[in-house]
Formats: structure tokens, sequence, C-alpha cells
């Protein structure tokens, strides 16, 4: 009686085990590979959207992985970092590969461009994917960020409307020294800016570069507008970068005309007004693309997209003590989306 | 003796350890641990035993002959059970009646201290061995109710005698401790708004200086900080629940109850006993292979019992077999190095195997999630292979050099035999404990087929070493230390809270000098943690070192790019170093297992242990290159 009660047992134990081998076995697997850490907004807010559409869908096992590379941007560090995001990859093998941003397309994606079991997706990609080798690749599709240009120029128009001062109204971009920077520069220059002029853009390397491109913009331009600043070096040579806050804070408080940010961190790093991609909408579509591809559709089923929304983050209550307005339907845009600071 | 007639007196001896009644309702894998401190011994016809008043150091078993047992004031009579000296298995410090063996006798010796090893765990055993005594001496007055021998007795004890003078050493120190324990959270709460936390914040580091103090003055159990901690915290609501109880749920708690339980099993059912006797017969009888054999056990054991104080309980009877039947001279030169060898088995490796000591799973569960997948069992034991190859061999050519030209003596495999004997055939729960080994590390090393975590594997062998009763619910109670898994629930949520609240990464802006060190020069940063270790551990235990320093440098080391984990392993290795005894809890419980340190000379202990300790950061930087070959680095 024993033996057959063990036996039983046994038998119990086996079933589960395989039960849930062959149930963890053919769980579609999704790796959603970041670029950058949590920390950072961009990042972050990227990983909502995903959540988002992921979390309705718990038969899928999610892995994360974060390369850390905008804390860490030397090139040493990236491909260390690729490496280990390839080997996480190699040994737990995902059906789909959501890559974020450009690093994490240069130095893991596109090693598996034309892999037979693996589909990429890509987002936040700032330039052309001719450089990971994805035009034509039949693994390969995604989302590209681009910078939303048409509402940023809406916005200055409105600002300089409501400024009281007389046109052509002049701005200038400043921006870090980054490879990202490097594309939104590119999509600037490509965009028909009138009746705005738009003066050749800054790029910064140290602090001190920073202050000056500032300051000299106070006597050239009407706007800052701003897309990245987190590669600015402490001191030339130095390999301390200066944390954004910081620089945000130095820039509002020693700048007469407005400065508009291009990503939403720019106002949580202290800024008064962004007009953003949306960070959502690149996780929220990048995700659909995977689980869509998960169902069997082939990825020339899905061409690239292009981001289409954008979002409004501000300090609407600092940017009134300026002496700064906008028509209130931005404000309620920003309210509604959590993202009035104070 | 000649081979066979050792054969046939070890056979002899578990033949008569099994006749007798009581010892006889012992488990075999415990009876198999005290045949190695049995021995025999001969008397003349005529020739006392004992007398009453004797320390009362031995139980004795009648093997031939007979004995004559006279408590005070009585006349003599025959022992029962063919057994004499019950007092040794009681709290008895002295004989109570004398025995003499009026034609002579030939007996085999218990001695106490392995007997009340044995005794600890059965209870019911002890209590027999108390009446089988008073069923002897019944019918006469016991010595001690005489004169009151007994009650002196008892209280002269070591256990209960008192130590005035290290307790005021400990009071003071716990003064100062508690003192230290009011002022720090005191002073933080003070100086929060001076470094610009906000009120939560303060609040939460105030409690977590309060905890690391209650950690380094050792002033209450290590989990209890924890406790508080997380109480404290949760009352006052200054992070989210789910984050303060996040180690509950985490990897690193499922796989550290999961590990403990299957040692539990594997300690228990007698694999790990059976594994040892197992080595130690099939290696060649040469000095060398005496030392590497206890060294491989004792490197067996490390991955599958998760503390160096559980393996050095495990190898301790076998130094002492070894010295017994090689006939060693204390303190000679043969003797000092197995006593080397066999306490460098239990701990060199301890941070090379995930498994193998508790606060590893500290450092594991400090991990990222996405590090923890790149470091899981098999992963850890690649990434630290490095180190494990160069401890190793340094320790290999140190010993060679400090112990060459040790004289050719030879291990008695017959009593090896007859212990292993002694065991039997695999029992159930040994085939249990075998099973759950295979399939957890089966497991591991396919994890990347079925996509189960180590930590969920470990749960699945837990959950059936349960179900099928291999591990019993008293044992799963008792046995797996739940207090420390309170520990490490209590770290890996205050590291969780400590990150939410973005305090480490106000740490690392505030020791930017350090993380530039780290990123920088990694060889200089071992050089200043070397340091900083060797004084942190003069007046601090090894796992609140351990502890403070990887809660603090690991989210340095990842907001500067270095690999958290390199950095917790290196605090792995050099928190193990000790120069006095004091320093080391593992160390002062082999002295006391090897009769403080009568068996080596403990003076060339130190000194091998002090070089020793300079071989590990050696090795350290040795695992440089490999760590750089991995892209960990």
């Amino acid at each position: 009686m024993k033996r057959i009660y063990l036996s039983l047992i046994g038998l119990f134990l086996i079933a589960t085990v395989v039960v849930t081998i062959v149930y963890n076995h053919n769980r579609p697997r999704v790796l959603v590979l970041h670029s950058y850490d949590n920390s950072y907004p961009w990042t972050r807010d990227v990983s909502v959207g995903v959540r988002r559409v992921l979390d309705d869908h718990p038969h899928l096992a999610v892995r994360w992985f974060f390369m850390d590379t905008k804390r860490h941007p030397a090139k040493a560090f990236k491909e260390q970092s690729g490496l280990a995001a390839r080997k996480s990859i190699d040994r737990w093998r995902p059906d789909v590969l959501i890559a974020i941003d450009d690093d994490a397309q240069q130095y893991v994606a596109s090693h598996y461009v034309g892999h037979p079991q693996l589909k990429v997706v890509f987002a936040g990609v700032n330039g052309g994917v001719e450089p990971y080798g994805y035009a034509g690749a039949d693994n390969v599709s995604g989302i590209l960020e681009r910078k939303a240009l048409r509402a940023l120029k809406e916005t200055l128009l409105e600002l300089g409307t409501k400024s009281g001062r007389s046109g052509p109204w002049r701005l200038v971009h400043i921006g870090d020294t980054s490879g990202s920077v490097d594309h939104d520069e590119h999509h600037m220059e490509d965009f028909d800016w009138a009746p705005l002029q738009r003066l050749p853009s800054q790029r910064p390397a140290t602090l001190a570069e920073w202050q000056a491109a500032v300051l000299a913009a106070q006597e050239q331009a009407d706007f800052i507008v701003t897309t990245n600043y987190r590669r600015i070096a402490r001191k030339k040579g130095s390999k301390e970068l200066v944390p954004p806050e910081e620089i945000v804070a130095w820039t509002v408080a020693n700048s007469r005309i407005p400065v508009v940010g291009t990503n939403g961190f720019f106002v949580e790093d202290g800024g008064e007004l962004a007009i953003g991609t949306s960070p959502y909408e690149q996780g929220e579509v990048a995700a659909r693309m995977a689980l869509r591809l998960l169902d069997g559709a082939s990825t020339q089923a899905l061409p690239h997209q292009s981001s289409r929304q954008f979002v409004v983050h501000m300090r609407s209550a600092r940017l009134r003590a300026r002496g700064i307005e906008l028509p209130p339907l931005y404000e309620s845009f920003a309210q509604a989306t959590n993202s009035d600071l104070p | 003796m000649s081979i066979v007639e050792e054969t046939s007196a070890a056979g002899e001896w578990v033949t008569r350890l099994l006749a007798d009644p009581l010892l006889a309702q012992a488990a075999y894998a415990d009876l198999a641990r005290l045949v190695s401190y049995l021995e025999e011994r001969q008397l003349l016809p005529g020739e006392a035993l004992y007398q009453a008043g004797d320390t009362a150091d031995n139980l004795y078993l009648l093997m031939d002959g007979d004995l004559l047992l006279t408590p005070p004031g009585e006349s003599p009579r025959q022992v029962t059970h063919r057994r004499a000296g019950e007092e040794a298995a009681t709290e008895c410090a002295t004989y109570l009646a004398s025995v003499t063996s009026p034609g002579g006798a030939r007996l085999l010796v218990v001695p106490r201290a392995p007997l009340n090893n044995l005794l600890v765990a059965r209870p019911l055993l002890r209590d027999s061995l108390w009446q089988s005594l008073t069923r002897t001496l019944a019918g006469g007055e016991l010595a001690g109710e005489v004169d009151g021998r007994v009650a002196s007795d008892a209280s002269q004890s070591p256990k209960a005698s008192p130590a005035p003078a290290p307790v005021a050493v400990s009071d003071l120190k716990k003064v100062i401790g508690w003192l230290c324990t009011l002022v720090a959270p005191a002073v933080v709460l003070i100086m929060a708004p001076h470094w610009q936390l906000a009120p939560h914040a303060g609040h939460f580091l105030a409690i977590f200086a309060a905890t690391v103090t209650m950690w380094i003055f050792n002033l209450v159990d290590e989990y209890i900080p924890g406790v508080f901690a997380m109480v404290a915290t949760l009352a006052m609501g200054l992070v989210p629940i789910p984050v303060m109880l996040s180690g509950l749920a985490s990897d690193g708690f499922l796989l550290a109850m999961s590990v403990l339980g299957l040692a539990t099993v594997i300690v228990a059912s007698g694999l790990s006993c059976r594994l040892i006797l197992l080595i130690l017969l099939k290696l060649p009888n040469t000095p060398f292979w005496h030392n590497t054999s206890l060294l491989l056990v004792g490197f067996l054991l490390t991955p599958m019992v998760p503390s160096i104080n559980g393996r050095v309980a495990l190898l301790v009877p076998f130094y002492r077999d070894m010295l017994e039947i090689l006939r060693l001279k204390p303190k000679s030169l043969a003797a000092n190095g197995l006593a080397i060898t066999t306490f460098t088995a239990a701990g060199l490796l301890s941070a090379v195997f995930l498994s193998s000591k508790s606060v590893n799973f500290v450092v594991f569960g400090l991990l990222s999630d996405q590090a923890q997948d790149q470091f899981q069992w098999l992963e850890w034991l690649i990434a630290a292979a490095g180190t494990g190859f160069a401890l190793v061999a340094t320790f290999g050519l140190l010993a060679a050099w400090m112990f060459r030209g040790l004289p050719q003596v030879e291990l008695s495999k017959p009593k090896v035999a007859a212990q292993l004997s002694l065991l039997g055939r695999l029992k159930t729960r040994e085939w249990a404990a075998v099973f759950g080994v295979v399939i957890f590390m089966l497991g591991v090393a396919s994890s990347s087929l079925h996509a189960i975590k180590p930590a969920w594997l470990g749960l699945a062998v837990l959950y059936a070493l349960l179900l099928f009763g291999s591990l019993s619910k008293k044992e799963f109670r008792e046995k797996v230390d739940w207090p420390f898994l309170l520990y490490l629930a209590g770290i890996v949520g205050l590291t969780a809270a400590l990150n939410h609240l973005g305090l480490t990464q106000q740490l690392a802006a505030q020791l930017p000098e350090l993380g530039a060190i780290m990123q920088h020069n990694f060889p200089l940063f071992i050089a200043l943690l070397a340091g900083l270790i060797f004084l942190i551990r003069l007046a601090v235990p090894i796992s609140a070192t351990i502890v403070v320093l990887v809660t603090v440098l690991m989210p340095i080391a990842d907001s500067h790019g270095v690999n958290p984990w390199i950095v917790g392993f290196i605090v792995l290795v050099l928190g193990e170093m000790w120069f006095f005894p004091y320093q080391c809890s593992y160390y002062l419980q082999f002295q006391k297992l090897t009769g403080h340190a009568r068996l080596y000379e403990e003076s060339g202990f130190l000194r091998f242990n002090w070089i020793m300790n300079g071989l590990k950061l050696l090795a350290i930087y040795v695992s440089i290159p490999w760590w750089k070959a991995l892209g960990l680095l």
C-alpha cells in the first residue's frame, strides 16, 4: 500500500514538473532591451508604454535588460554592456527582442539581423535604420522616434505671438555631442521652420561651452530649443558628467528667453516647457508589434512606423510668473497627463 | 595491529554499539560519526576502571570480561546491560559509583563530548541513559545525595561556570553599542535637513543607521535589526509595503530557503557522512592524499552545506579520527598540516559557490533582476572560477612548502570501511537527497531550455522533499535557518527602500572619488577595499562587515558602470580575512571542537592563515584577466 501511495505522489510530482516545463517551454518570450537605465525618465516612460500592452498578456514571459549607456557613455562600457545583453539573449533565447534607443540597436539587435528564430522590434531610433542593417531585413520592424517638430513650431509661434515682439522669431538649438542629438539635428535641419528662423545649432561638450552658448543665445535668438544635455563634461578632458538637473537649473536661471525642450524629461530636470515625442507611444507601438509577430504575422506585414504623438510637459505656474503665456489648451493637456509640475 | 585485525576490531565495535539496547536507537549516521571517536581499553584482573568522584569523561561498553559496580557505602554488584559510566551522558560531572573488574575486561570507550553531540538531537535517549543509571544505582543512596557532590559538580561544569571577565567586556561593548544605536539615528535626524534629505528619506536613513549600528556591535541576533527596520519603516509608511517587503518575494530568498531545506536533508539523512567516508576509503593511503581527501571532502560539502560552521562541525570528527588512526603526535607538523587542511577545506571556497554561505544570497539579492539572471548558480560559479582556482593553487603551493617531508603514515581503511558498513545501503532519504541535488543541478544547467529560474527549481525540489516526507515538518520548522531568511529578507528590503528613496544615488554622488577609483583604477580600489575591510574586521563580525559594505558599495559600483557582482564577490572573499581568533566565529568553533587547539600548534596555524589572507588578495588580482575575458570588467 505504501508503495502505491508513494507511486501516486511521485506520479503527481512528475506530472506537475512536466506540465510546468512544457508550459514554460512553450511560453512566448519577449526581451525588452533598453539602451539606458530605468531612472532615465524617457526609458521609464517607454517602459510604461510597453507594460500597458504586455501586462494584458500574462501568458508571455517578459524579461528586461537595461544597458545603462546614458550614465556610462564610454565606448568600452557600451561594448561590454552589449556583450552582456547578447549573452543574456543567447542564454534565454527570446522569440521577440524589443530594442529601444540607438545603443540597443548598434551593440545588440544588429547582431541578430536575419536570425531564423528571433524577431526584432526597434523603438526610439532617432536616425535611419540603415546603419543597423535593418533595411530589407526579414526579421525586423519597429517605430522610429522623430521629434514632434510641427507641434514644437506651433508652440514657438504661439509663444512669439503672446510675447508681443515682432517677428521673424529666431530659434537656436543647443544640444550635447551624443549620437542621438546628431540625428535630432539632422531632422531639425530638414524641417521647414518658416516663418521661424533657425540659427546654426550649438553643440557644447563642456559645461563652460554650454553656458557660453546659452548666454550668446540671449542676444541672437528669441527661443532656445534643447534636445539633450546628458553628455556635458564638467571640464575639458574630464570624464565626469554634469548632472542634468544642474545644467537645466543654470540654464533656466540665466536665460531671459524661453527655453523649450524636445523631451518631457526636460521639465522633470527643472525646465519649464517641453513639447516632446511621446515615450508611451514608442513603448505601446513596439509592444503591439511584438504581439503581432508572436501571433505569426510577418515583418513585411508590419512596416516601419514613425512617432505621431507628442506630449506637453510644463510648469505652468513658473511660466506665468516669468510672464510667458500659452493658450489654456496646453495647460489642460499637461494637467490631464499629470505633466504639469509645480 | 595488522589491517585484518583492525577490520575485525572496527567491525566488533560496530556490533557492540548496535548490541546496546539504548545506543542502537540512535540514527546510523550519528553512530557512524561516533565510531571516529571510539577506542578500546583493557583492564587487568582487579584493576579499577574509575572511582566515585572521578571526572565522568567516558561511557564504557563491556566487550569481554566482567565489571563490578560499587556505590558508596554499598556492596559490589554486577553492572547491568554490560554498560558503565552512564554519568558521561548526563549532567553529572563525576562518576557516582566505583567500578572495578575482578577478572579483567575489554571495554569500548565512548568519550563524553561526541556522545553528547549525539544526544543533543535525541533527548529521549539521554533520558533513557539517566534512567539506566538510576536503576543501576537503585537500592542505595547516590554519591551526590550523600555528600551533595552532584549539585556542586553540576555547578562546576564548564557550561554553568561563570566567566566574569569576558562578560564584563561584553557588557561594556553592549552598553557602548546601545548608546551608539540611540545616538546614530538622532544625529542623522538632526543632519538630514543639512544633507538636503526629504523628511521621509531622513527618517528612513535614521532607521538604517540604527539597524547598521545594531549589526556592527552585534547587540542582538543578526536577524533582529532587519525586523526592526521593516517594522519601523512600515509603521511610519516611509516606503510602500511591496518595496520594504520585496525581500520576502525575491529570488534570493526563495533560493536560500530551498537550498537550506535541501541541505537539511543532505546532512540529516547521513548522505554527507557517507560521501566523506567514501572519499576517505577510495583515495590512496599517503600523507598527501590524506590531506587531499580532507580537502576534497570539504570542497564537496561546500556547495551543499550553506554554512561554514556546519562544514567545520562535519569535518572536525574526521580530522580527529585521522589524527588518532594515523597515530600522529599532537602539535606535530603532520597534525598541524591536517588541521590547516580541515579548516581550509571548510571555508576556502565559500564565496565561489552561490549556495555555500548564507551571506552569498545577500549579495545575490542585491543584484538587479537582469544581473540575477546573469549570475545564477552556474554562472556565479563560472564567474568565480578564476578566484577559486587561484585560491586552491596558492593554498596547495603554500601547504606543499610549509609541510614538506611529512613522515609516511597510513589511515586505517578498515575503520573507515566499518563506519561505512554501519551506514548500510543508501536509505530512502539519502536517495531523496541525491535526487534533489541532481535535479537541481541539471535544472540549473538546462535553464535556458525550460526557462525556469533556479529559485523556482529549488522551490520545486523543496516541495518534492516535503511531499515525500523526506523533509519532515519538524525538520522544516527547526533545521531550516528561518532567522537567517528573515535577515536576508530584511537586507534586501532595506536596499530596495534605499533605492526607492534615491538614497543610494545620493550616497554615490557623495562618494565621487570612490566611484571614480572604482571606475578608472580597479586594482587600486581592491587595495583600498582590502585595507578598509581589514580595519572594519578588527571590530565588526564577518556577516555585518559584508552586509554593510555590499549595501553601500554595490549601488555605487552600479552607478559608476562597474559590475556590482564583482564588487560584492570581492567583499565576500576579503570579508573572510581574519588575523586574530576572536575575529572568526568558525575558527573559535574549530578551536573548541579540536580541544582548544591542543591538537595542533596554534601559532603555526595562525601564521599560515595570515599568509593565506595575503594570498586571497592575490587571488582577486589574478582573477581580473578572467573577469575581463568574460566581459564582466
